[in-house]
């Protein structure tokens, strides 16, 4: 569970700043769904740690799992910090797209299309990440998140792609996924 | 002095590389990464200073005052993260007796994390990072060099790779286990 709400946290971070870079409220208005999430787990967390402290007799486990968690939750609430300036109805100040742009790293997403050519392949079998640098951190299929994607996974058509990498590989993904660029 | 975009650049990138940090130094028990964890901290606040008063300085009218403000909410954000990330590493502040099973919690399940050590037969020894390419060719980011008993955080370019490297790296297990097979000589860079 702790994994599966650091993995979410930090999926929230990576939306949140990209968010500001599309000024996009959808993204935005994902990170907020997503700290729902993490606030049920935060709360199942706790709860198990207890429960298991009582059992046991030791306190000191649950107290280190507890204050882990507490701060993973501290992290994610940051993201929501930085989404929520893209939900204001005013534009981000262009200094910030700017600056999160040149950042070594940027987040993108594609949609795949039915003629893509990742589209009923597998992650392993794609290569993505060696072959253009952008790496897929996580999936949304059908309204649902798939976090930590393996090299097992299939990619769909319709699902979104969130992919991280340099700015370089931005257009080729995005090509790729709606179809328009045939070879990786 | 630096501008806003720098000083914003220069946060986003800190706010991500102490969070990585925060969970390595819990995987390998390392003081030492603690540490640096707490450097980073404090010079986040050092850079969350400079922007707010820049960004006081800058807003002329309501209009201006109000996008300003979304570029101060991000820095303050940023600080939060690092805040938290160093919550993290006072957990190896506690005895050692009462958190034995710290470094197992993300150890085994996490898929981002991993550890590579460069042998000598491996063909990037003696090649800078910058050379490598390494993110945009692998997907995966060296975030700390574990080199003799010192350590490299966020290596720069310039950084050339040494037998005997011990490389955190943080990326997909695609990526991961080409950079081990290369580490380990059983395949070439390029």
């Amino acid at each position: 569970m702790l994994i599966e709400m650091k993995n979410i946290s930090e999926l929230m971070i990576d939306l949140a700043y990209s968010s500001l870079i599309y000024n996009n409220r959808e993204i935005a208005e994902e990170v907020k769904y997503l700290e729902e999430k993490i606030d049920e787990t935060y709360y199942r967390i706790q709860e198990e740690a207890i429960r298991q402290a009582v059992e046991e007799g030791n306190v000191s486990k649950a107290l280190v799992i507890i204050r882990l968690a507490t701060s993973i939750e501290a992290i994610s609430d940051s993201a929501v910090q930085i989404a929520d300036v893209v939900l204001r109805d005013i534009e981000p100040h262009p200094v910030i797209k700017e600056s999160i742009k040149e950042s070594d790293v940027t987040i993108t997403l594609g949609k795949v299309s039915e003629r893509s050519v990742l589209a009923n392949k597998t992650l392993g079998e794609l290569n993505l990440a060696s072959e253009t640098g952008m790496w897929v951190i996580a999936i949304k299929r059908k309204g649902r998140w798939i976090f930590g994607p393996t090299e097992n996974t299939v990619v769909l058509p319709g699902d979104i792609l969130i992919a991280k990498g340099p700015l370089e590989g931005v257009k080729h993904f995005k090509n790729l996924c709606s179809g328009r660029d045939r070879t990786i | 002095m630096e501008s806003v975009k720098d000083l914003l650049v220069d946060i986003k990138e800190k706010s991500e590389l102490i969070v990585d940090l925060a969970y390595s130094a819990l995987i390998f028990d390392s003081e030492d990464m603690a540490r640096e964890v707490e450097n980073l901290e404090r010079e986040m606040d050092d850079l969350v200073y400079k922007v707010r008063i820049k960004t006081m300085l800058a807003a002329n009218n309501i209009k201006e005052a109000e996008q300003l403000s979304g570029i101060l909410q991000v820095a303050d954000a940023a600080k939060n993260i690092a805040n938290a990330a160093t919550d993290i590493v006072y957990l190896l502040d506690l005895d050692i007796t009462t958190r034995p099973f710290l470094p197992s919690l993300f150890s085994k399940a996490d898929e981002k994390l991993h550890v590579v050590m460069v042998s000598d037969k491996s063909g990037i020894v003696n090649r800078t990072i910058g050379d490598l390419n390494v993110e945009a060719e692998t997907g995966v980011r060296i975030i700390a060099i574990k080199r003799g008993k010192g350590w490299i955080y966020d290596p720069e370019g310039d950084v050339r790779i040494k037998s005997g490297d011990i490389l955190i790296i943080r990326g997909t297990e695609d990526g991961y286990k080409f950079l081990d097979r290369v580490a380990r000589g059983e395949e070439s860079w390029d």
